[in-house]
């Protein structure tokens, strides 16, 4: 049995500022398997990007585990990063690129297999194949957005991090992205979903974790959050949730 | 390696994309040169005129011959300095006065005649000449070095610029999810700002030798590219994890001091002119200073990342 894309073990990062340390993120655990939506939620500042951030090897943990498809993320962070693929919550494009030269470079840089096939297939499929010779600078946030899952999926790996994917976009931009991560969950890879728009994760996740204050404070199924905290939908159960995590686990 | 070129390749041409970057550099590149040949044009077209001498009747043959092998127009008139007054010719002889109401340089070149023809002790001698070709070379030479501290400071400029920009649009946290060390985007960053300046300043000094027949231009093109891989790395292991929103003035202040102390220091210690950078402003082979300045990129890509990991 292949290890699950993503495992995350008591995971502890602190930042140093001028009044001492501060932990953003405080013990979290969780796991992602293979086909499946994991969603992070919290608030504003509650430590879900920071935690990203560390899975995809940009942030270096002070404590815990993080493994990659079975990889372990702190003694083979180069391997580790060839499962994953990182989606920022800016599309993190060059805008004077097109997104075929975007997505081929990554492509090309990733060593997949006939890169240039495998770019305008992407393309194809996530309906960019129109603008893929306009520079990235002049595409809307919705292109933006469907080229950055291109560069993401370029090299099919079983992880993929989402910050805040549908951020910015319209009802049609949301519903895409939406529609391509259910498709990607399909193809069998692990997705963490971090957002804080309750409406649009409860259509695609199979399990949240919310998060306050750098700690894991509920997780499962919504049918199962909603029924620990006893609320009619997640916004309710995520104030209840966020609401009792009022300790913040800072040094 | 492969990972390296790929990155490098798409930073040239996001750079030679940028309207920017590519006015910043296209302008010193024809700087010099334009202004060279328009300079020359301007005098073919606006030539000054043959200087036209006024003398009296039977003036002293010797003089006359000279003034004629200087390809001057000889005006005879029996009152020379009524000639000048009246603005017929600018200068005037009458073989013992000279008489002048043009450049100095004219009036003395007159006066030096007048002086040898009648067996003066002393004479005076211009010394504003047009330089012979092999000067105007060298001349040229000190032209280029301005324009290669302006490319030295471009480089720290885009150098640092690029880090910091891709920092804050995201695009360098998605580079560094790449399976690579993470000292390779940074260097793709150097390669490609050592590329694109060290082309616009072989441009540069082609024109130059092209337009003024530059003095040793491959020793200012290899000091060039010393100076502009120096600066480059330096600036990228000045900016470490700093972005463009936030800490960027501190590394650049220091980039900038650095850089221009440098500089001065190869002006007064005219010995480390091997050193790239501080052998710019002065006539070291190009060799070494190019040399060093080439192998600073690697370690200068290992600091930034080390910088980098240290602030993430």
């Amino acid at each position: 049995m292949s290890a699950p894309p993503i495992v995350v073990r008591d995971l502890v990062k602190r930042y140093q500022t001028r009044n001492g340390p501060v932990t953003a993120v405080g013990g979290l655990s969780f796991e992602v398997r293979a086909g499946e939506v994991y969603g992070l939620l919290g608030p504003n500042g509650a430590g879900k990007t920071t935690t990203l951030r560390c899975l995809a090897t940009l942030a270096e943990p002070n404590g815990g585990s993080i493994h990659i498809g079975g990889i372990d993320r702190a003694t083979d962070p180069l391997r580790a990063r060839e499962r994953l693929a990182y989606v920022p919550a800016e599309a993190g494009l060059p805008e004077r690129l097109t997104p075929r030269e975007v997505v081929r470079l990554f492509a090309n840089v990733q060593g997949v297999d006939q890169p240039a096939e495998r770019t305008e297939r992407l393309l194809a499929k996530l309906g960019a194949t129109s603008f893929a010779n306009t520079p990235c600078g002049d595409l809307s946030t919705g292109m933006k957005r469907r080229v950055v899952l291109a560069r993401a999926l370029v090299h099919e790996p079983p992880a993929l991090l989402l910050d805040e994917p549908t951020d910015g976009l319209d009802v049609p931009g949301r519903r895409d992205v939406l529609e391509v991560i259910r498709e990607q969950r399909a193809a069998g890879r692990g997705i963490v979903l971090s957002s804080h728009i309750m409406g649009e994760v409860e259509k695609v996740v199979d399990r949240i974790g919310v998060v306050a204050k750098g700690r894991l404070v509920a997780e499962g199924t919504v049918a199962e959050v909603l029924a620990q905290t006893g609320a009619a939908d997640l916004d309710d159960a995520f104030i209840a949730l966020v609401g009792e995590a009022d300790e913040p686990p800072s040094e | 390696m492969r990972v390296l070129l790929y990155l490098t390749w798409a930073t040239v041409l996001r750079f030679t994309r940028e309207n920017r970057v590519v006015r910043s550099v296209v302008w010193p590149t024809f700087l010099g040169p334009v202004t060279v040949s328009l300079t020359l044009v301007f005098l073919a077209v606006y030539r000054t005129p043959t200087l036209a001498v006024a003398i009296p009747p039977g003036l002293d043959d010797a003089i006359v011959v000279q003034l004629e092998q200087k390809e001057w127009v000889v005006l005879v008139d029996d009152d020379p300095e009524q000639a000048v007054l009246d603005g017929r010719a600018p200068v005037a002889t009458d073989g013992a006065t000279v008489w002048s109401s043009t450049l100095m340089v004219n009036a003395l070149a007159l006066e030096e005649i007048v002086r040898d023809v009648r067996g003066s002790g002393w004479r005076m001698t211009p010394l504003v000449q047009v330089p012979p070709p092999d000067r105007i070379g060298i001349m040229a030479g000190h032209s280029l070095r301005p324009l290669g501290f302006l490319y030295m400071l471009y480089a720290m400029v885009f150098a640092m610029g690029s880090v910091a920009r891709d920092r804050d649009a995201s695009i360098l946290d998605v580079e560094r999810t790449l399976p690579v060390a993470e000292w390779v985007p940074g260097l793709a960053r150097w390669m490609a700002t050592v590329l694109v300046l060290s082309t616009a300043w072989g441009v540069t000094v082609l024109l130059m030798v092209v337009t003024m027949n530059c003095y040793q231009p491959v020793d200012h093109f290899m000091r060039g590219v010393g100076a502009i891989a120096a600066a480059a790395a330096l600036g990228l292991a000045l900016i470490g994890g700093a972005g463009l929103k936030q800490g960027f003035s501190a590394p650049f202040a220091a980039g900038t001091f650095l850089v221009a102390g440098l500089v001065s220091t190869g002006l007064a210690f005219w010995r480390l002119g091997f050193l790239p950078i501080v052998g710019l402003m002065n006539n070291h082979p190009g060799l070494t200073p190019m040399s060093i300045g080439l192998l600073l990129g690697p370690p200068a890509a290992w600091v930034y990342a080390w910088r980098v990991r240290r602030s993430s």
